[in-house]
């Protein structure tokens, strides 16, 4: 029962999974370039969530679309009454097309600023940059 | 699907930010052809927006229902794809406080840029400045996006746009502290839009819609459902949405624990940049959007959840006001003074926030308007003083009051509305946070606001008094008073700070206190 439930899940669970040592890395690790790649796992953990939810098997993600009264193909419509068809929700995956392409601004913004840090210091580590008080 | 609406307004919602873009994109193209022709087409642009923003203002306050809604995409004829009826393309809505706010962008925009033409040539290197406008038009527009979106992915996109653009201008000088205060800014600013996005998601699962107010109909029905309905477990994943919400605008609002990356960012960047970012990115990207999903989406004066996050709130600004001004203290550098004292007018307007009434949250959005104009006044103060003497440091500014009589005029006038002396805008809307304070049965809370104020004279007076008063420390003989193109945007700042003050009831009445009325609906 229990592994069922976990494996019914499993896209949920990675998904936490990933936001975790994203965010370990994000914090903890002195490197910039760790750092960013840390901010690129919790920004994977999250579009792997919306992906996951757009499933219509494993939960009423769309459950205000047109149901199968609505769908003008009767042998389409039958298919979908009886539950047949994997249903997938275009909306998150659309969504994340257009998160991907932020992150990548924001990637490539960082990666660009951590080159010229490096110019300047001579280091990537923050333990011998940050100057700045908080 | 109602949208019989007139032309005019309607698309001028949409053709601000649509017009901003396409402006960004041609500046480069003409400094290539022609530089002379950039600045008269950055100025007109944001000159139009910031006159097509005043229309928009006059038509919601006209319009019964209190906001202007406009459909972009196809709408299949006015029929819905959907069972329940909701439109598919993208929302636009800009309520009361929306169009405030949208007047307050293009207002000061219009300004800093004027002031631009003068100082950018001193803080941006040569190559870089067709970029430098580019960059502050696409900050503008997305702002702007934030202002006017009804979506819960488009304002999304237009925060993305916004918070992208700042993290470049704030390292546009290249000079090595700047790099560093953008990569922490960078790190905690990717962090919020992680949890934002996150929340967006939990949110769209929940209600089956990114039409923030189709998203707010469906809340109010998961949260009132029985504990036996199959809505009710939906409720644990609107709980956790909002909290990822809250946190990510926290961390972009600068709120207490979060804070460290504004008090680095704003010093670091060019003075006009600071003067946008600690006026209008940290509300817009901040506190306006924590207004809007709190209440306007979420909902949360209906009853769930009200009390806890108030509780919460409050506690969070207080120790945002009290820190923040414990920490402006201790600066040295003028800026940075100015960027902590940012830091505890959020806490400000946090606290209206955190009141739940419609008094606290019109106090909230009359510290927003006024914080935006003074901050941004004193910002513009500062790099006047930079251009010309190249003074950071509070102590090397001795007698620099009579070298340049006004600005250090419009810095006193900027000074005295924070701290709160009586016919500023600043005195105004702190009166009102307190009275509404004492309405809502917390009267002890006005102790906070009174020494946060005695707090602010403490670090605000030091510098009018060692700019007036002090010895000077540097040779500023030669020091004269700065171009006009800096000057006239700072007096009309000033003067703007005088009348929001002596004539407040106008704008309360009109606008603050139905805005507040119509988020707490």
């Amino acid at each position: 029962m229990l592994i069922e439930t976990v494996l019914s899940r499993i896209d949920y669970i990675v998904t936490v999974i990933l936001f975790c040592i994203g965010l370990y890395a994000l914090i903890i690790k002195p490197n910039l370039i760790k750092k960013l790649i840390g901010m690129n796992v919790i920004e994977t953990s999250v579009y792997l969530f919306f992906i996951a939810s757009a499933d219509v098997r494993l939960g009423p993600a769309s459950w205000q679309w047109a149901g199968p009264s609505e769908i003008a193909d009767a042998a389409q419509a039958a298919r979908v009454a009886a539950g047949q068809v994997a249903l997938v929700n275009p909306i998150p995956s659309a969504l994340i097309l257009t998160a991907i392409v932020v992150s990548i601004s924001v990637t490539a913004i960082s990666l660009a600023l951590s080159i010229k840090i490096y110019e300047h210091y001579g280091t990537l580590d923050t333990r011998k940059i940050m100057r700045l008080k908080g | 699907m109602d949208s019989s609406i007139g032309i005019g307004a309607s698309h001028l919602q949409i053709l601000i930010p649509v017009i901003m873009i396409a402006s960004a994109l041609l500046v480069p193209l003409i400094s290539r052809g022609n530089p002379r022709y950039r600045l008269p087409l950055v100025l007109l642009v944001t000159a139009a927006a910031f006159l097509g923003s005043v229309d928009i203002l006059v038509k919601v306050i006209l319009s019964p229902t209190g906001y202007l809604e406009y459909m972009a995409g196809y709408q299949w004829g006015g029929k819905s794809l959907l069972r329940t009826g909701q439109p598919i393309g993208i929302v636009l809505r800009t309520d009361l406080l929306g169009a405030i706010l949208l007047l307050l962008i293009n207002g000061i925009g219009f300004l800093v840029t004027l002031y631009s033409c003068r100082s950018a040539h001193h803080e941006v290197p040569e190559g870089k400045q067709p970029y430098y406008y580019t960059l502050l038009l696409l900050m503008l527009a997305g702002m702007s996006g934030i202002a006017i979106a009804g979506d819960c992915f488009n304002f999304y996109v237009f925060f993305e746009i916004a918070s992208i653009s700042s993290y470049t201008l704030v390292s546009i000088s290249g000079r090595p502290e700047s790099l560093e205060a953008t990569f922490k800014y960078i790190l905690t600013g990717a962090l919020s839009s992680i949890l934002i996005v996150f929340g967006i998601g939990l949110l769209f699962n929940a209600t089956g819609t990114l039409n923030m107010y189709y998203a707010s109909q469906q809340i109010a029905k998961i949260v009132s459902s029985h504990p036996e309905s199959p809505l009710f477990p939906y409720r644990y994943l609107i709980y956790a949405s909002l909290g990822l919400f809250i946190m990510g605008f926290s961390i972009k609002a600068a709120f207490f624990p979060s804070h460290a990356w504004l008090a680095d960012a704003h010093p670091a960047a060019p003075s006009s940049i600071s003067a946008l970012l600690s006026g209008l990115v940290v509300k817009t990207t901040g506190i306006f959007l924590l207004i809007r999903f709190v209440f306007t989406v979420f909902g949360i004066h209906k009853g769930y959840l009200g009390e806890v996050l108030s509780v919460l709130f409050l506690i969070i600004s207080i120790i945002t006001i009290i820190s923040g001004s414990l920490f402006a203290i201790v600066q040295t550098q003028l800026k940075r003074m100015l960027a902590y004292s940012t830091i505890a007018q959020m806490g400000y307007i946090l606290f209206g926030v955190a009141l739940v009434t419609p008094y606290g949250l019109a106090g909230s959005i009359l510290h927003i308007v006024n914080h935006a104009i003074v901050k941004s006044l004193m910002f513009l103060c500062a790099g006047i003083i930079l251009h010309k003497t190249d003074i950071r440091d509070i102590t090397d500014m001795g007698r620099l009051g009579y070298r340049m009589p006004a600005t250090m005029a419009c810095f006193t006038i900027g000074a005295c509305s924070l701290v709160g002396v009586p016919p500023m805008c600043g005195f105004m809307s702190k009166w009102v946070l307190a009275t509404s304070a004492i309405q809502a049965g917390m009267p002890y809370l006005v102790i906070i606001l009174l020494i946060s104020s005695l707090l602010n004279a403490v670090y605000y007076f030091r510098v009018v008094a060692i700019s007036y008063f002090g010895n000077p420390k540097i040779e500023i003989d030669t020091v004269d008073e700065a171009p006009k193109t800096m000057l006239v945007p700072v007096c009309i700042l000033a003067v703007l700070v005088i009348i929001l003050g002596v004539l407040v009831k106008y704008p309360y009445h009109a606008a603050a206190l139905p805005a507040a009325r119509l988020l707490l609906r």
